[in-house]
C-alpha cells in the first residue's frame, strides 16, 4: 500500500491540528494511553477488549498494513483518534473491507471521525475494494446516523452478536456501502456540511 | 479443552473408517496435499486462498486452539476433511464461533461433514460458547442443506460479499445456531 503521503497534517473544525500517520511499532504505549484515557462508557461498545495489554500488544507487534491499517490522529504529543481498514487479502472477503473509528473523548466534535473515515475510504479505494463495512450495535445510534449520512445503508442484523464489556448482549448491525458511490456522496457530503457528529459516547 | 478424546475412530460405512484429531504443525504436509487435491469447482468456494502456500503456512505458525480449532479426519495416512471453529477471543464476539468444514469429493454422502461439525459443536459446548455460526455462498446448495439438517438456520444475506476464485460475486448467507437454548 503507498503510504508515501504521511505524516500530514490536518486543520480541525476548532482550528487546532492534527498529524495523521499510519499507526508503527513504537506506538504501543500511547495506543495502550489512548484507549485507557476512554470512559467505561465508551469502551462498552468496544470490539476488542483494549483493556487487555496482550490485545493491545498484538496489534503493534503484528502490523500488516495489507490486513490491517490503522491510521493515527497525533494531538499535542499524544494519540487523539484512531481508525482502521481491516481486509484480507487471500480471502473470498478480498472486495471487502470493514472500518473502525474511535476519537478520544476532547477530540469529539471537531470533525476528526469524519477525516479519519476519509482518509480509510480513499485507502480502500486505492487498494480496489469495492464495498465497505461498519459493524455496530443496534443501539449505537449517533454511530448508525453518522454512517447513514455517508450513505452506509443497514445490511443485516445478526441476534444477541455482541457481548459487551458488562457480559450485555446486543444485536449486531451490519452497515455497507458500494465504495464507489460512497465516495461520490462522500464529496458531496463534505461540501455542503461542516459536520458535528462524534461516535461511541 | 478436552483434547483427551482424541484421536477417534469412526465408521462412516462399511467400508470407510477415518480417524479424526485436532491438527498439529506436522500436518502442514498433508494439509497442502488435502487441499491440492480438491478440483478446481471445490475451491472456487473455499473462504481462503488455499492454492497459495503462504496462506497454509500461516495456519501452522500460528496454531491455537482457542483462536481456531481444527480437526482432522484422516483415512489411512490422508487427509479426507478438515473442519475449524474460528473464535476471536478478547472481542465483543467472545462469545460466538464459525464452523468451516470442507470433506474431499470422495468422502463425501457418507456423513463426514455431520461427523466434523459434531466434533466442533462438542468443543463450542466445552467452551462455554453460546451461538454458532457458517458463512456459505448463497449457491452451496448441499452445505446450506447440510448445515440446515444440522440444526442451522439463515439469519442473514449479505450481498455481493463473496468473490470466488473466478472473480464473480455471490451472496453470502449467514446461518446460525443458538447453543444456550
Amino acid at each position: 500500500m503507498d503510504l508515501k503521503e504521511y505524516p500530514k497534517e490536518t486543520i480541525l473544525k476548532d482550528a487546532s491540528q492534527a498529524i495523521l500517520r499510519p499507526m508503527v511499532r513504537e506506538d504501543q504505549d500511547r495506543l495502550m494511553e489512548f484507549f485507557r484515557g476512554l470512559s467505561d462508557a465508551d469502551r462498552l461498545y468496544l470490539r476488542d477488549d483494549v483493556t487487555n495489554p496482550e490485545v493491545v500488544r498484538s496489534w503493534s507487534e503484528n502490523i500488516d498494513y495489507e490486513k490491517v491499517l490503522p491510521i493515527l490522529a497525533i494531538g499535542e504529543d499524544r494519540i487523539v483518534g484512531n481508525a482502521t481498514l481491516h481486509r484480507n487479502p487471500f480471502g473470498w472477503m478480498r472486495h471487502v473491507g470493514s472500518i473502525r473509528i474511535t476519537v478520544a473523548q476532547d477530540y469529539r466534535q471537531k470533525g476528526l471521525a469524519r477525516i479519519l473515515a476519509a482518509e480509510v475510504f480513499r485507502k480502500a479505494l486505492a487498494s480496489g475494494l469495492e464495498k465497505l463495512v461498519a459493524e455496530m450495535l443496534t443501539e449505537q445510534d449517533d454511530a448508525r446516523r453518522v454512517f447513514a449520512r455517508l450513505g452506509f445503508r443497514d445490511e443485516a442484523i445478526l441476534k444477541d452478536h455482541v457481548l459487551d464489556a458488562k457480559g450485555v448482549k446486543h444485536d449486531l448491525l451490519i452497515m455497507s456501502n458500494d465504495l464507489n458511490l460512497l465516495w461520490t456522496r462522500w464529496m458531496e457530503f463534505s461540501e455542503s456540511v461542516s459536520g458535528t457528529w462524534h461516535m461511541e459516547d | 479443552m478436552l483434547l483427551d478424546r482424541y484421536p477417534k475412530e469412526v465408521e462412516l460405512d462399511s467400508s470407510s473408517r477415518v480417524t479424526l484429531r485436532p491438527m498439529i504443525r506436522d500436518d502442514e504436509d498433508v494439509i497442502l496435499e488435502f487441499f491440492e487435491s480438491l478440483t478446481e469447482q471445490d475451491r472456487l468456494y473455499l473462504r481462503n486462498d488455499v492454492s497459495n502456500p503462504w496462506v497454509i503456512r500461516s495456519w501452522f505458525e500460528n496454531i491455537d486452539y482457542k483462536r481456531v480449532f481444527p480437526v482432522i479426519a484422516f483415512a489411512g495416512e490422508k487427509v479426507v476433511g478438515n473442519a475449524t471453529l474460528h473464535r476471536r477471543p478478547f472481542s465483543w464476539m467472545r462469545h460466538i464461533a464459525e464452523i468451516r468444514i470442507v470433506v474431499s469429493p470422495q468422502f463425501r454422502q457418507k456423513g463426514l461433514a455431520r461427523i466434523l461439525a459434531n466434533e466442533l459443536y462438542d468443543n463450542a459446548i466445552d467452551e462455554e460458547l453460546e451461538k454458532l455460526t457458517a458463512e456459505l455462498a448463497a449457491d452451496q446448495k448441499v452445505a446450506l442443506k447440510v448445515f440446515s439438517r444440522i440444526g442451522f438456520k439463515k439469519e442473514s444475506t449479505l450481498k455481493d460479499y463473496v468473490l470466488d476464485a473466478k472473480g464473480d460475486r455471490h451472496d453470502l448467507v449467514v446461518m446460525t445456531m443458538n447453543l444456550s437454548d
